[in-house]
């Protein structure tokens, strides 16, 4: 595997670095996403609580 | 100056922020990629492979860059206990910790076709990994406490520790006989790179630190939010309120 990558020359080492920067950029925009979502729902879901145990 | 460490001042103003230094880092960004991938000539006696230059030398600049910031807002919550500074301090590891390993990822790349091996032990990849494994550290430490507050004092102290890594890493390649080329880009004198692919690579750098900024300003806007969770202002922001009515 390693070999055949590297017979397929310069360009494929310049590829692979191109695109591991491209996904690192894809990480960090999902995560800071999925961050604010995850946060929004916990917070939703401890107001219902709140909200039922005033009404219970 | 006091006003904007009023959370809810800091995360409006960050967030005005936030798309400028967006739209930075793609008017910088786009032209300097375009350019080194497919307009800058190839070099003399690395071919190709050198194009990879526009990527790994931002990436480790910002890597050292990111470790100032870090060990900055450090100081900061360690003098005035200031949560911002503190949640600065979280925010700022995770960025500085991928640029690190794009740094390293991106060097093995071009070490490859370059000095036919992925990884030497050179003072100056050396270096650099220690730097990934203080950012790992800092990240560790944050969370190894009960109490985040305690947690990210003690992370920022390890940051400040870890200052003593940078002049070590920048002064790798004149300190000791390294694999690793010697600077390229000078501040002061001449840099030995030509005309035709330095532009580009200021270009990338300057992307490169916008694009830090960036996610800089999402995370702590992000970690403000945690910290402040119980506070009106969060549910306001996050619009609970109106789910609540």
């Amino acid at each position: 595997m390693l070999e055949w990558f590297e017979s397929m020359g310069h360009w494929a080492f310049i590829s692979v670095s191109y695109g591991l920067v491209t996904l690192a950029i894809i990480v960090d925009l999902l995560s800071q996403r999925l961050g604010r979502n995850q946060l929004t729902e916990s917070l939703r879901q401890l107001r219902a609580r709140r909200q039922l145990r005033k009404g219970a | 100056m006091t006003r904007y460490a009023s959370p809810p001042v800091f995360y409006r103003t960050a967030g005005l922020w936030r798309p400028w230094m967006g739209l930075a880092t793609l008017l910088f960004g786009v032209p300097a990629i375009v350019y080194g991938l497919y307009f800058a000539p190839p070099d003399y006696l690395q071919g190709e492979s050198y194009r990879i230059i526009f990527i790994h030398v931002p990436c480790a600049w910002v890597s050292m860059f990111a470790y100032v910031a870090m060990a900055g807002a450090g100081a900061a919550a360690l003098i005035w206990h200031t949560k911002l500074s503190e949640l600065a301090v979280l925010a700022i590891a995770p960025i500085g910790a991928g640029f690190t390993a794009l740094t390293l990822l991106t060097g093995m790349l071009w070490g490859r076709p370059t000095w036919g091996a992925y990884w030497v032990w050179d003072a100056r990849l050396t270096s650099e990994l220690v730097l990934l494994f203080l950012y790992l550290g800092v990240i560790g430490l944050a969370n190894a406490y009960g109490d985040s507050r305690r947690g990210a004092r003690a992370a920022a102290l390890l940051a400040l520790v870890g200052l003593v890594n940078l002049p070590i890493i920048h002064y790798s390649v004149r300190w000791w006989n390294t694999l690793h080329q010697g600077e390229t880009v000078r501040i002061f004198g001449e840099s030995s790179m030509h005309e035709s692919m330095l532009w580009a690579l200021l270009a990338a750098a300057m992307a490169a630190k916008f694009y830090f900024l960036w996610s800089l300003l999402g995370r702590l806007r992000l970690n403000l939010l945690i910290a402040e969770r119980e506070k009106g202002w969060v549910a306001r922001e996050l619009k609970l309120e109106s789910a609540d009515a």
